[in-house]
């Protein structure tokens, strides 16, 4: 776990150091806003404790270029581990928050920084880091991003259009699997077969690994002629294409 | 507020506790320094007319106080950081000069609490070695 501490006084920084030591994280610590971009860019961090009103570059700009950088590369068809960055602020002010969620912040402390405060906010962190993981699992975020390459320059983004498809033939194919055991007739393995296939390659083509191997179970095992024993499979791939519809929701309104 | 809680003890506390005696003492000489050259650079600023300059290490000083619980000084540079964005003149020089008096008052109280805290962390470590 890479933390980072961006805070011009010293005394500041060092008290948020010894806090963190004390929940046991060893972090490093920088003096302003271009220094944690540097810092960042170099050795990418996990987390980003910012101060908001630093010297030269301030917190405020400083997330707005990392967070620029973060689209870049993401638009670049890198893939892209987005650091968490939470404010460090001495103000009071209610529109302070919405400054720092302008800036690109997750999230917010208040200074002085108290010890249950700082772990209430790191743990926050960590949850959000825990489900980006799972969604990394459902639909893998580098195929996402190749996907995203293919965008051209006043034309509707064909990764939306993609997602859309499969959102609606999907559940289709899967009705189909579920239609062809229940009739249990001579057809029933083929359909099985034929429409796990269709629907393992579309799961595969936009990165939702755990539904493609699920399609690929359902048909190995229609083509051994186990039809009931794809029940329990078909069953699970409707659970996980209601995971991937999830994520691909959230990856489509970006 | 008078000069008599212009510190708030648990403040101090909460150092002793995050990190012991002598870092609890290293913090308050650090705020000494720290405090003290910024106070310098708002009156300096204050002189040159120089409003951000005001801004920037009043703010300085009202982010780092509460940590040592000088709280009758993070107050008065709240003030003057306010009057100095609001660009009022003549509030920035009583509010500038407000705080730093303020902060001379507390410093020999803070000295004593250093003193304090540092004799209590070498008499632990001798005690320690003994």
């Amino acid at each position: 776990m890479r933390i980072l501490v961006a805070e011009d006084s010293p005394l500041n920084q060092q008290v948020a150091l010894k806090q963190l030591e004390k929940l046991g994280y060893q972090a490093n610590a920088v003096l302003d806003g271009s220094q944690a971009v540097e810092a960042h860019t170099r050795t990418p961090q996990d987390i980003i404790l910012m101060d908001c009103q630093m010297p030269g570059t301030n917190g405020y700009d400083a997330t707005v270029i990392i967070r620029d950088r973060e689209d870049a590369l993401a638009a670049a068809g890198a893939p892209v581990k987005r650091v968490h960055i939470i404010a460090m602020t001495a103000n009071s002010e209610a529109d302070n928050r919405e400054r720092c969620l302008a800036a690109g912040m997750d999230d917010f402390i208040h200074k002085p920084v108290q010890l249950p405060e700082l772990e209430a906010v790191l743990r926050r962190a960590f949850s959000d880091r825990a489900a980006a993981r799972q969604m990394d699992e459902i639909i893998d975020p580098v195929v996402i991003a190749g996907l995203r390459q293919l965008r051209l320059p006043g034309k509707p983004d064909p990764l939306v259009e993609f997602i859309d498809l499969f959102l609606r033939e999907a559940p289709s194919r899967l009705e189909a699997m579920s239609d062809a055991v229940a009739q249990n007739d001579p057809t029933s393995l083929t359909r099985v077969a034929s429409a796990a296939a269709a629907l393992k390659g579309s799961a595969g083509n936009l990165g939702a690994r755990q539904l493609a191997a699920l399609c690929e179970e359902i048909e190995q095992t229609a083509r051994n002629w186990l039809l009931p024993d794809t029940k329990p499979v078909i069953q699970r791939a409707r659970q996980e294409f209601e995971r991937a519809r999830t994520v691909l929701e959230k990856i489509k309104t970006g | 507020m008078d000069a008599a809680n212009a510190l708030d003890p648990a403040a101090l506390e909460r150092l002793r506790k995050l990190g012991g005696d002598k870092f609890a003492g290293d913090m308050v000489a650090l705020f000494l320094s720290y405090g003290g050259q910024k106070v310098a650079e708002a009156e300096a600023a204050r002189q040159a007319g120089n409003l951000a300059g005001v801004a920037s290490a009043a703010h300085a000083l009202k982010s780092s106080a509460g940590n040592v619980g000088a709280v009758q000084v993070q107050q008065l540079a709240a003030q003057a950081e306010q009057s100095a964005k609001a660009a009022l003149g003549d509030a920035v020089a009583a509010d500038v000069a407000a705080l730093a008096r303020a902060f001379a008052d507390l410093r020999p109280r803070l000295e004593a609490e250093q003193a304090r805290l540092q004799t209590k962390a070498l008499q632990d470590s001798a005690g320690g070695l003994g």
